[in-house]
């Protein structure tokens, strides 16, 4: 009898045990695990885009829904010290509002004094981004990247490895957060967790559009939002001589989109010419990843949107200033990058006069949104 | 009678405990009784002839390897040492090949992975306060001549999502955001010899030229080092355990002119690299068993 009590017990166990571990290899991603964890799905109060005209829906994940809880709290998280481990840096310590979320610096320093390799990327529009920073095919979403300065030691940004528990704890201390956590997970037992500081964060930079520049009113009809030179400028853009917009085309100037609209997922990275010096270690490029030749100083290309207050200019911060980037561009490149074999087709040297210069310049100028800038919506809450 | 059903009690919560829910927390005293209890690998980590431990200098390794960083000339102190092992195998004496069962506990081990964590948080160490030298799994009290593992996350698990999955695959510092995997592999120390103070060696292994497409990912180097364990006396996990040597595994760094660190980022960095990771076996340029055998594990009684 007792024996057979033991097997009865072993064979339940086993059972349970086996098909636990089913669910678990089945579940791709995190979908099981969420289940097993009892994470949260949709709660809250949905948030409605108040999107410029010709903005398509963004796609977000349907795992992280966007609700106004998480986008008020995300707004904290963003500009909170406390998630660097000195308390030092926030992530709006490398992306500021008046920068259109850049720091205004050639490559940013990290919490503890590190150089980052690169220049700090603006977040105009950020919820468009089909890939997320300079050169990562991997990073989709914005709450994967957002785990990179977090927790990322090569280099250190905000320098939380292994230090979580200390994160969630100063946050769960602080009674203001306590209240907007539970807000935004409304279903989480225990709704402090790096999971749903990640989700929160990405919440709130979805909400970064941008799309109320002087170019945006003269194409809505209002013909005196640009100068004359802004009007030749924009002509050279679009047009067969500068042919700018090939890598920085449609409403967002970038090649790379998504939104609920997109059906074939085009991820394109290019070298657009730079001196090839700068696409040694750690600046290879998509060649990181793929580790072939062809890719090395492949890049993406950043949306042109508030690009006058973005610079200095490229994944290195190498060009200090809009005219020395058409001046780059004029000459098919810089250095050795001229005649690199990985450049782009549309990075080819062509002549334009210096006041055509100054007529993409002040095109390019006119790409600037200072509802955007200044919009208390995503100004610093502490 | 009632005593059987208190056996049967603690059976049970043992087994959900240690076997079944990944993502819950164990209750210690439980999991202290199956250690005890339940048979396993143990494993120790050395630089030369002295334990790696945090919280102070770690000098007189001998000079058996003849390198400027750990050579006895220069004491060191540890940063990090924590590594994933998986897919053990033993074999016995007739060559039947044993795969082991390594269950998962809440804690260290999930899905046939372990987590071997050997530095503390203290000192000029970087990680956490919990240490793990045990990979708990059947092996019974005989000799075998072989033993295999594998140093790091099998593909099926290297991309999962590390903030929700079950420890020990939910430790940052393990985890390698900007590749969407693990690091299989986190050794690091620094000089604390005052004509080099602060040159520091970093050694990082995982999966590198990863692509993904439709949810899933292929990665052109591995960076998986098979270790086979074959001592001429044999290996009976009862009386012997699994020794990682450091000091063998960054054989080739000087760090006495200058900080060495190696990111597995492919040719980004394989000047560093190519010089330490023969010494787990693996040939740099293509992650892959290379055609030196590894050195940094051996075997030792306990």
């Amino acid at each position: 009898m007792n024996r057979y009590i033991i097997f009865s017990l072993f064979f339940f166990l086993y059972f349970q045990c086996a098909q636990l571990g089913l669910e678990k290899e089945k579940s791709s991603g995190s979908e099981g695990l969420y289940l097993l964890l009892g994470t949260s799905t949709s709660e809250g109060t949905p948030y409605v885009w108040d999107l410029p005209a010709g903005f398509p829906t963004p796609k977000v994940p349907s795992d992280n829904p966007i609700t106004l809880e998480k986008v008020e709290l995300g707004k904290f998280l963003f500009y909170d010290i406390r998630l660097s481990e000195n308390e030092t840096q926030s992530c709006g310590s490398c992306h500021k509002q008046e920068n259109a979320f850049t720091d205004g610096q050639t490559v940013s320093l990290g919490s503890t004094g590190q150089s980052h390799p690169r220049n700090a990327q603006h977040l105009s529009n950020v919820v468009y981004n089909l890939r997320q920073t300079w050169a990562n095919p991997l990073l989709k979403k914005l709450e994967d990247q957002a785990r990179v300065p977090m927790f990322g030691d090569n280099p250190v940004e905000l320098g939380m490895k292994d230090r979580e528990d200390l994160l969630l704890e100063r946050l769960s201390n602080d009674p203001d957060y306590t209240s907007k956590f539970k807000a935004a997970f409304p279903s989480d037992q225990n709704p402090f967790s790096i999971l749903n500081i990640t989700k929160a964060l990405s919440s709130f930079q979805r909400t970064f559009i941008s799309g109320n520049s002087a170019y945006d009113r003269y194409q809505a009809g209002d013909f005196t939002a640009l100068s004359a030179s802004a009007i030749r400028g924009k002509n050279l853009f679009f047009g067969e001589r500068a042919e700018c917009f090939h890598c920085h085309g449609g409403f967002n100037f970038t090649d790379t989109i998504l939104h609920t609209g997109t059906v074939f997922e085009e991820v394109t990275f290019h070298n657009n010419g730079l001196d090839s010096s700068r696409f040694v270690s750690p600046n290879g490029g998509l060649y990181e990843f793929t580790f072939q030749e062809s890719d090395r100083g492949k890049f993406r290309a950043p949306s042109l949107r508030n690009v006058d207050l973005t610079a200095p200019y490229m994944h290195d911060g190498s060009i200090p200033d809009l005219l020395s980037v058409i001046n780059h561009y004029v000459n098919g490149g810089s250095g050795d990058g001229t005649n690199n074999p990985n450049r782009d087709v549309f990075v080819r040297s062509f002549s334009l006069s210096e006041s055509e210069k100054q007529d993409l310049v002040e095109f390019l100028k006119s790409l600037t949104d200072t509802e955007f800038t200044t919009n208390p919506k995503f100004q610093d809450p502490f | 009678m009632k005593s059987l059903y208190k056996y049967i009690i603690l059976l049970f919560s043992s087994a959900v405990a240690l076997n079944c829910d990944g993502s819950s927390k164990p209750n210690m005293a439980l999991l202290a009784l199956a250690t005890l209890n339940q048979p396993g690998i143990e494993f120790k980590a050395v630089v030369g002839d002295s334990e790696a431990t945090c919280g102070g200098d770690i000098t007189g390794h001998g000079d058996s390897v003849a390198i400027q960083h750990v050579a006895g000339v220069m004491p060191i102190g540890l940063k990090d040492l924590r590594f994933y092992v998986s897919e053990f195998e033993l074999v016995d004496q007739n060559d039947n090949i044993i795969t082991l069962d390594v269950p998962n506990t809440g804690v260290w081990q999930y899905s046939g992975i372990a987590l071997l964590d050997f530095e503390n948080g203290k000192g000029s160490c970087s990680g956490t306060t919990e240490t793990n030298n045990f990979v708990q799994a059947a092996v019974e009290n005989k000799t075998y001549k072989t033993l295999r593992f594998t140093l790091g996350v099998p593909e099926s698990l290297n991309h999962i999502d590390y903030s929700v999955a079950p420890s020990p695959l939910n430790v940052s510092g393990l985890a390698w955001s900007w590749t969407m995997g693990y690091r299989f592999f986190v050794g690091e120390f620094l000089s604390n010899d005052p004509a080099t103070v602060g040159n520091a060696a970093v050694l990082h292994m995982g999966s590198a030229g990863c692509s993904e497409s439709g949810g899933v990912y292929t990665c052109t180097n591995s960076n998986r080092a098979r270790i086979e364990l074959t001592p001429t006396e044999g290996f009976n996990p009862f009386t012997q355990k699994v020794q990682f040597d450091l000091k063998k595994a960054v054989t080739g760094w000087d760090i006495s002119t200058g900080s060495k660190s190696c990111h597995s980022m492919g040719a980004m960095d394989s000047g560093t690299c190519s010089l330490v990771y023969p010494n787990f076996g693996l040939d740099y340029s293509t992650g892959n068993a290379g055609s030196a055998t590894q050195t940094a594990f051996g075997i030792i009684s306990k």
